[in-house]
């Protein structure tokens, strides 16, 4: 038991006053100047309004990013597939009516066996000369009904 | 020899007994004829360099085993065709000629040899696709097709 002698003394007790201002002058904490300061807190806004800048970038792009491949999908959805027949169609439409007939194959015949001038565009199995073969792969296109235009017979 | 003679008793009475069957076989298939269809193409006064024709089977047991060119010299040369559908119903056949003296009016351009399986007279469903005349332009024409009868054509 501690008698109320003990706990007045400890209660009384103080630091002596040198020692109190030593310690105080110890743990003072020196005042930062106004214009440290003022850098300080500039060069953070500056950090922080890059930080805030490069995260709009990167937003930005993904959003165009996911816009343009929507796009790019869209398109190509909506664009019709061009099939070998079409294809076809523009290698051997000779006179130009959007379509392989046997007026085409009948046009270059007709330019061979006069002796015509021959269009290089009319070399359509690209063997680097215009001659029968290439009316009858031109024919072979305009009969064909089974999707290989090789398996028609020849005139 | 004893072993030869019993061989050549064992293949005759095969062949022998293979024969009735085939018979059997024929006999129950219904009666099929060859016949031959003409494609006309009548271009009217203007010469005909150069055709193309669908043609589409409507009706009766028909299956188209040949096409030939015409007795007509400026489409003597067998036309052009699409062989992988010579047993279909539905082929594109189309010609042309570089010949100087063309034909107008009514032309036999090609004959379509067909074999018929049932009594079912066939039915043709013929289309013009393109007729030309010499300078390479499309012309006015009409198509038919009608069984070969000889009949000479101008």
């Amino acid at each position: 038991m501690i008698d109320d002698s003990e706990k007045r003394r400890s209660d009384d007790f103080e630091l002596p006053p040198s020692l109190r201002d030593k310690i105080k002058a110890a743990h003072e904490v020196p005042p930062v100047p106004p214009d440290l300061s003022a850098r300080l807190l500039a060069s953070a806004k500056a950090s922080y309004a890059l930080r805030l800048r490069r995260r709009r970038i990167v937003r930005w792009s993904a959003l165009i990013g996911s816009a343009a491949a929507i796009i790019v999908l869209s398109l190509l959805l909506l664009i019709p597939n061009h099939s070998s027949t079409q294809h076809l169609a523009q290698i051997g439409d000779v006179n130009h009516d959007g379509r392989v007939d046997i007026l085409d194959a009948y046009v270059v015949a007709k330019a061979i066996s006069t002796g015509s001038k021959l269009d290089q565009a009319w070399d359509v199995n690209h063997d680097g000369v215009v001659d029968q073969k290439d009316v009858d792969w031109i024919a072979a296109a305009a009969v064909n009904v089974t999707g290989n235009p090789t398996g028609a017979s020849p005139q | 020899m004893k072993r030869i003679v019993p061989l050549i008793f064992l293949m005759l009475g095969l062949l022998g007994g293979s024969a009735p069957e085939g018979n059997r076989v024929a006999a129950t298939r219904p009666s099929a004829r060859f016949a031959a269809f003409d494609v006309l193409i009548d271009s009217g006064k203007t010469p005909l360099a150069a055709y193309q024709v669908k043609i589409v089977a409507t009706s009766g047991d028909v299956t188209l085993v040949g096409i030939e060119g015409s007795d007509q010299q400026a489409f003597a040369a067998a036309p052009y065709y699409d062989k992988r559908a010579i047993l279909s119903k539905q082929i594109i056949v189309a010609g042309y000629s570089v010949a100087g003296s063309l034909p107008t009016g009514k032309t036999r351009v090609a004959t379509l040899m067909v074999r018929i399986g049932s009594s079912i007279k066939p039915d043709w469903h013929i289309t013009l696709q393109v007729a030309g005349g010499a300078d390479g332009k499309q012309i006015p024409a009409t198509a038919s097709i009608v069984e070969h009868s000889g009949e000479n054509y101008p």
